[in-house]
Order: structure tokens, then C-alpha cells, then sequence
């Protein structure tokens, strides 16, 4: 169904003024973004300008020989630029010299307006003033057809020039629409994780501050996180990423996130018991071969626990001060490989002060894959050694990950208070 | 480490559209060994490195898959193959049915011109050559070609991307074995009609046999379409196999999702959706709407479809929302119609402004068909009514239901 604020795909997104005469008919067999039917080069609208009568008469007459079915005329450049004002055609056939404004005059005006800079100009000039064919490109001419016309030269000119500008409005056209339908589900993706005021609530009764950064692929991808929250100084949190990537990874996510809506309520408390109960709905969802690593885990800030059940998620992190770095050792299978996969709690010590970092996968393989054997563990540890903490590490990660590639990664850092 | 911004280099896609020539590769073509170096010495003072050069079209073909030029510089009159001869050859290979060719000759006459365009070059340029020319020539048509492969690279990764998650979308949906199974175990046949208005979209619909012998049946509409809508479809997928059907009936079943959709659905985002149960034993059809659309019901000897109710608030606006019970009868040999609301949105051609194909101009035209007697013929035959009636620009779902027995 339609709605406000979204926006129809097709020739909603071609500016009105071409609307209509915008596309090849047939072109290859590719989706055609202009749903009206029999639109072709020969529709795209041409302005022919001319102070010669004999001349605009002749192109029209050759123009019109050969099907093109909208061209209209002007007579100065003065009246071209008016007309252009008004509709800017597909195609400008310009003739250099007249009298008050000539061709490059024209050329140069029309290149100073955004609106104008890529319209193929066709300038007709006299094959032999080599000065004029100079000046005509340094004023933006596109392309040149030399003086006397002769019919094939022409046609085959402004055949290319329509045929490039369609393709390329298509392709355009389409790109805008996936764009604007991408960013729309992107902006639902982002809906799906916790707000931080959200995060703050539901960690200050457990005594700890959550810090999340999550970046979500331009392209949709299949990370996301969550927290349920519990009584008794606790709550649960999860970080899941579906294998694959783009659009894809994105629907089995949200399919997760219903399942995850509906179970977490009822088995919050239990880690292991929570995958796999998710385990065994997603079975029957996820299609064969799709699968996704989670961990979950309770946050336990009275007693100083972190109880974690792991679908092949990357191992938790607790940093203790100078120690080295504990990670845990739960391990199962990834969700949706095998329903009635049973997994295993574990039971790690989160002592006071210490920080408890979640994160997705792709941020252990983007540090391997730069090869500095810089692993998440030396950058956390290092990061709270100088007391710059989550922010530090966030903008490292960006740093390695910027440049390795854009996929989604996820770091949750949580860090227990050192006093109540 | 310090907090002072790194900058980062553009991406390589947005580097390629700026400047085509960079990278660009560009094969020159010419017998006489001065005219390469002339041209070779041209392109480099024109900031472009990577060229090849060719003796005649023979030697020229043999490179191109190798040298895979961005563009080709290409003599017309050669020994062994000439430059018409090659030009058409290029043609003929879909890989380098759109590669720019510049022919550059001594041959100035128009018939020569003509030939070399017919031929299938891009761009003609006559020698002598005139720098200033040549070089502006070799630009546009290489940043041309820079923005028209970025455009297609995003276009062809997209498009394939669509592609799966349409697959995935498809596959949601209940396939042709399910229905036939359907059929042999109710007497219940099928026919439905799935088509988004782009790759992905927001309609969703499901159908299932009860152990007591009833049938469910659903139709949802997202708002919007494209991937954000399609995105809700998958969830609301995995709540109803969550929710189940067998103890609730239709109006207990909407509540329950609608609770659901509540606490998911962004502000701004709904659905309408109508569920059922087709009892055969009593032969009825109870069903509770969330503002779909009126569902059709006629049986063997009716005149004209009998409309049910499909008021009701939409699912995701408001939690406590209940939703009233409805039945229409649906003895052996009857059927019943329902579709998303693109069916009753298409803008009548010609009639008064912002007037639409409504609930009645949608029964009347399905009237003219009520008693054709096989399912899909019926379907394909209001489609196409529909289709003239006039544009359908959103997701369009229609499914028939026909009691066999």
C-alpha cells in the first residue's frame, strides 16, 4: 500500500519535465525503470537552434525523417536559452555562428547552470576552422558535427548522445530508487537496537554503563544487538550477526529479532536455554544453509557474574585492570544448523571496575586482516590503560575497518561500576 | 593515540566517477609507427598512462582481451584489417558492443564519415590532429564511460542482491506443492497472484490446514513497498508461526499480532490485514479485518460477488485495539476473492480527477467473470481488466479461493 512520504520507484523519480521521454524501449533485458510503454530515443525532446531558416528546416526535416518525434526550434541563442529555461530538452543541436549571441556563448551559460552542465551539446562548425572546433570544446561542447551536414553523420551523433543520456538517466533512476529504499529499511534496521537512554536505564540498576557502537552497512547487513532487561541488579544482553551480507542478512535479521521479541520474556533468565529455543524456531524460518552466530548473557551487577551461552559467537572479553584479558569459552554451533542443538551456560567473573566487551566477528578478522597483529584484546587493554576507554577503541576500529571494507561491526562495552 | 581526524581517501567507486581518466586504458591503433608516437606523446600530455598500441585490426583484436582499453584510438585505412573491418568485429562482441571507439583519419570526405559511423565508431576525428580536439574528444567519452560503468557496477551488485532477497520473499509464500496438497486434503484450490511494484514489497499472504479441517487463511499490506516494507513482511512471518493458529480464532489472532506489531513498527509504519477461517462443515467463512479490503464471496447461480467487511483499524497504530468477528457464508462451490488494495486504488483513465477502481467497479468487473469455470483462467482474466482499467503502482496480491467439494 502506499503511504505518505514514500515514494513510488519508476518515473516518480525523473524530473517531471522529462518524465515521458525517458527511456529505451527494450534495452536489453533489463529492468526497465520508465514504466510507460513505447518510450524511446525517439521521444527524447530535441532543440534544434539556428538562425538560418533553410537550416533549422533542413535538420528538422532530416530529424524528422528519421522518426524523432519531439523537436523544437530556436532561431537565436537568446530564445534557446529561454526555451531551455522552461523544458531543458534531451539533446541541443547549436549552431556556432549568429548574430548577438553566438554558440559558445551559449555553450558557456548553459555549462554554468547545474541544472544544464551535463546536456550534450552538438555543435555544427566547418570541418576546416580547426580555431573553432577548439574553441567550441573549451566553451563545453559534448560533440561536433561538421558543416555541410550530411545526413548519416547527424543521425548517427544524436543517436549516440540520446542513446548515453537515457542509459545513463536510467541507471540513475534506478539507483536513486534503491537508494532512497535502502536508506528508508536502513533507518528500520537502526530502529531495531536500543536507544542509549534505553541502554542507560537498563544497565544503571545493574550498576554498570553500557557504551554500544554499531555501524550499519549502507547496504543492510546483519548485525544487531539487544538487552532484556531482568529483575535483581541484572539484565540480559545479545549480540547476533547473520552470515552473509546486504539485504539478505538483513531479512533473516529481523525474522530474528521477531523470534527473539517473543522468546526473550520467557527464557531471559537462562542463557543456554534461550539459543536454544532459538535455535530450534529458527530452523524453521531460516531457509537451508543460512545461519547466524549469537551470544547472549546475563549481566549479573550483585553478584559480579556474566553467564553466557555462545552460537559461535566471538568470545566475550573481560579486561581487569593490568590483567591479561580473560575470554570466554562457550562454544555451540551457529544458529539454524541443526535444530535440537542444546548450548551450554558459562559462568565468568565480572569483578568491580572491570569491562565486559562484546563484539561482533567482523571486528576480530577486520584487525587480522591488517596485519599488524594488533588484536582487539592489546586495543581494549591499551585504550583503558590510558584511561581513554570506549571512545578510543571506537575510533581505532573505524580506523581498521574504514579502510578494510564497510560491512556492519558491533563493539558493546560494559563496564561495572567500581562503587555502588 | 591522538584525536585529531585521519583523513580518509574517497572510496575507489567516487574517485572513478570524478576523474575517468586516472585509470583509463586506451589502445592506439595506427600502421605508421610516428602517428602511435604522435598520439602516444598526445595522450600522456593529457594525463593518461596506460596505452597500448596496435600495428593494424588484427594485431588490435588480438590485444583487446588482454588490454581490456577503456577506449581505442583507432586508423582507418590499415594493411592486414582495416578499421571498418575492425570496428564492426568489436561490434559484434557483446563485450565491446559499447566501448568507445575514436576513429582518427586522413579520410575527411563525408561518405568516409558516414562509413566509419556505420561501421559503429563512437567518435570521428580528422588528421591532422588537432590536439586541443582530440584530447577533449578522449576525455568526455572516457569520463562517460567512468560514470556509466559505476552506475552499472552498482545497478548489476544491487540488482543481484534484489534477486536473492526476492528469491527469499517468494519462498515465504505457499508453493505450488503446498497448494495441491491443500486441495487433494480440503477441496480447497488456490490461485494466487504475487506481484510487487519492484523487486521487493510489503504484500504477504499465507494459508493452512487446521488439524480439525478448517482452513486459515491471511493477507497482509505493509505500508510502503521496496525493502523496508518487505523487511516487516519477514517479521511479521516469523510472529505468526510464533503465534500459531489453531486455538484462536481470526479476531483473537489479529490482537495478537497487532500487540505484537505495536511494540516493533516504527511510528509512521502499518499494516492492514485480514484473516479467516473457512469452516466447511458449517460452511462459513469467519474472518476479522484490520482495514483490508472487503473480501468477495459468490456461489454457484449469484449474479454479482457479495461484499464482506474489512473495516477496521490498522495493525501497529494502537495495542488495546479488539476487533469484531465477521462471517459470510461459503457453502460447496463457492468462492471467495481477496486482494491487497492496489486492486481498488488504480486512477480510472479518463474519468473525473483522483477518481479509483473502488470496492464496486472492482465486484462489477469481477461479475462479468464469476462463472468461468477454471480458477486460473478467472484470475488471469480480471488481471488483465484490471491492468486496462489503468496503472497499478503498488504490490499487488489476489488470491481465489474455490470450495471443490
Amino acid at each position: 500500500m502506499t503511504a505518505d512520504g514514500w515514494h513510488s520507484p519508476g518515473c516518480g523519480v525523473i524530473p517531471p519535465s522529462d518524465a515521458g521521454q525517458s527511456d529505451v524501449q527494450g534495452f536489453g533485458d533489463r529492468l526497465c525503470e520508465c514504466r510507460l510503454p513505447n518510450c524511446t530515443v525517439l521521444d527524447c525532446p530535441i532543440l534544434v537552434v539556428d538562425d538560418t531558416a533553410f537550416n533549422r528546416t533542413l535538420i528538422g526535416a532530416l530529424l524528422a525523417e528519421a522518426g524523432f518525434r519531439q523537436v523544437s526550434f530556436a532561431a537565436s541563442g537568446f530564445e534557446a536559452l529561454a526555451m531551455i529555461e522552461a523544458a531543458i530538452p534531451d539533446l541541443l543541436i547549436l549552431d556556432i555562428m549568429m548574430p548577438r549571441m553566438d554558440g559558445f556563448e551559449v555553450c558557456r551559460r548553459l555549462r554554468a547552470i547545474p541544472e544544464t552542465a551535463d546536456l550534450p551539446i552538438l555543435v555544427q562548425t566547418a570541418l576546416s576552422s580547426g580555431e573553432d572546433r577548439n574553441r567550441a570544446f573549451a566553451a563545453g561542447t559534448t560533440d561536433l558535427v561538421s558543416k555541410p551536414l550530411e545526413r548519416t553523420e547527424l543521425l548517427a551523433r544524436v543517436r549516440i548522445q540520446l542513446e548515453d543520456r537515457v542509459l545513463i538517466r536510467r541507471l540513475q533512476a534506478y539507483r536513486t530508487r534503491v537508494e532512497a529504499e535502502l536508506s528508508i529499511a536502513r533507518s528500520m534496521q537502526e530502529h531495531l537496537l536500543p536507544t542509549p537512554a534505553q541502554g542507560a536505564v537498563v544497565a544503571t540498576a545493574a550498576g554498570c554503563r553500557l557504551r554500544a557502537h554499531s555501524a550499519i552497512s549502507p547496504h543492510l547487513g546483519g548485525d544487531l544487538w539487544g538487552l532484556l532487561p531482568l529483575g535483581g541488579r541484572r539484565f540480559g544482553v545479545y549480540l547476533l550477526n547473520v552470515a552473509g551480507c546486504g539485504i539478505s542478512a538483513a531479512l533473516n535479521a529481523f525474522r530474528l529479532h521477531a523470534l527473539l521479541q517473543e522468546l526473550g520474556p520467557v527464557y531471559a533468565e537462562d542463557a543456554a536455554a534461550l539459543l536454544t529455543a532459538l535455535n530450534d524456531r529458527a530452523a524453521g524460518l531460516l531457509a537451508p544453509g543460512d545461519k547466524a552466530t549469537m551470544t547472549y548473557g546475563v549481566v549479573d551487577g550483585a553478584a559480579g557474574h556474566f553467564t553466557h551461552a555462545s552460537a559461535d559467537g566471538a568470545p566475550p572479553m573481560i579486561l581487569n585492570g593490568d590483567c591479561e584479558p580473560t575470554f570466554g569459552s562457550a562454544a555451540g554451533l551457529p544458529i539454524g544448523i541443526a535444530p535440537g542443538t542444546r548450548y551450554r551456560s558459562e559462568v565468568m567473573d565480572f569483578p568491580r571496575g572491570s569491562v565486559l566487551a562484546l563484539y561482533s566477528v567482523a571486528v576480530l578478522e577486520a584487525l587480522d586482516a591488517g596485519g599488524t597483529g594488533i588484536g582487539l584484546g592489546w586495543m581494549i587493554a591499551r585504550a583503558v590503560a590510558e584511561g581513554e576507554g570506549f571512545d578510543a577503541v571506537v575510533r581505532s576500529l573505524g580506523l581498521a575497518l574504514g579502510q578494510v571494507n564497510g560491512d556492519d561491526h558491533t563493539l558493546l562495552w560494559i563496564e561495572r561500576e567500581v562503587a555502588e | 593515540m591522538n584525536g585529531s581526524p585521519v583523513p580518509v581517501p574517497p572510496p575507489v567507486e567516487a574517485r572513478d566517477a570524478f576523474d575517468g581518466l586516472a585509470g583509463a586504458r586506451v589502445l592506439v591503433v595506427d600502421d605508421n609507427r610516428i602517428n602511435r608516437h604522435l598520439l602516444l606523446a598526445l595522450l600522456e600530455r593529457g594525463g593518461i598512462t596506460l596505452i597500448e598500441q596496435a600495428e593494424d585490426g588484427q594485431d588490435a583484436l588480438a590485444l583487446m582481451e588482454r588490454f581490456n582499453p577503456d577506449l581505442v584510438l583507432l586508423d582507418l585505412m590499415m594493411p592486414q584489417m582495416d578499421g571498418f573491418e575492425m570496428c564492426r568485429r568489436l561490434r559484434a562482441d557483446p563485450r565491446w558492443k559499447s566501448l568507445p571507439v575514436l576513429v582518427q583519419s586522413s579520410l575527411n570526405r563525408a561518405e568516409d564519415r558516414a562509413r566509419a559511423f556505420a561501421a559503429g565508431a563512437t567518435d570521428y576525428v580528422t588528421k591532422p590532429i588537432n590536439a586541443v580536439e582530440l584530447l577533449a574528444r578522449v576525455g568526455i567519452q572516457l569520463r562517460k564511460r567512468a560514470m556509466l560503468r559505476n552506475l552499472e557496477q552498482y545497478h548489476s551488485r544491487t540488482e543481484s542482491e534484489l534477486e536473492l532477497a526476492r528469491a527469499m520473499q517468494s519462498r515465504m509464500l505457499p508453493g505450488p506443492d503446498r497448494l495441491a496438497e491443500l486441495e487433494a486434503a480440503t477441496g480447497i484450490a488456490v490461485q494466487a497472484h504475487f506481484a510487487p511494484s519492484s523487486e521487493l514489497g510489503g504484500d504477504f499472504w499465507g494459508i493452512d490446514r487446521l488439524p480439525d479441517g478448517r482452513v486459515a487463511v491471511y493477507l497482509v499490506d505493509f505500508s510502503g513497498h521496496g525493502v523496508g516494507a518487505a523487511l516487516n513482511t519477514f517479521r511479521l512471518d516469523a510472529i505468526c508461526r510464533q503465534i500459531g493458529s489453531t486455538d484462536l480464532s481470526p479476531a483473537e489472532f489479529l490482537e495478537a499480532v497487532n500487540r505484537r506489531l505495536c511494540g516493533l513498527l516504527p511510528s509512521g509504519q502499518f499494516a492492514t490485514m485480514l484473516t479467516g477461517l473457512i469452516d466447511p462443515v458449517a460452511g462459513e467463512f469467519h474472518y476479522a479485518s484490520a482495514g483490508s479490503t472487503a473480501p468477495m464471496v459468490w456461489h454457484p447461480g449469484d449474479e454479482a460477488p457479495r461484499l464482506g467487511d474489512g473495516s477496521g483499524l490498522p495493525l501497529g497504530l494502537l495495542s488495546s485495539v479488539s476487533y469484531d468477528a465477521r462471517r459470510l457464508p461459503m457453502p460447496p462451490g463457492a468462492r471467495l476473492f481477496l486482494y491487497s488494495d492496489a486492486a481498488i486504488e488504480i486512477p480510472i483513465e479518463g474519468g473525473e480527477s483522483h477518481e479509483v477502481l473502488d470496492e464496486y467497479g472492482l465486484a462489477t468487473l469481477l461479475s462479468l467473470r464469476l462463472h468461468e469455470p477454471d480458477d486460473a483462467a478467472l484470475l488471469s482474466g480480471l488481471l488483465d481488466d484490471l491492468t486496462a482499467t489503468g496503472p497499478i503502482d503498488d504490490d499487488l496480491t489476489a488470491l481465489l479461493l474455490t470450495r471443490r467439494r
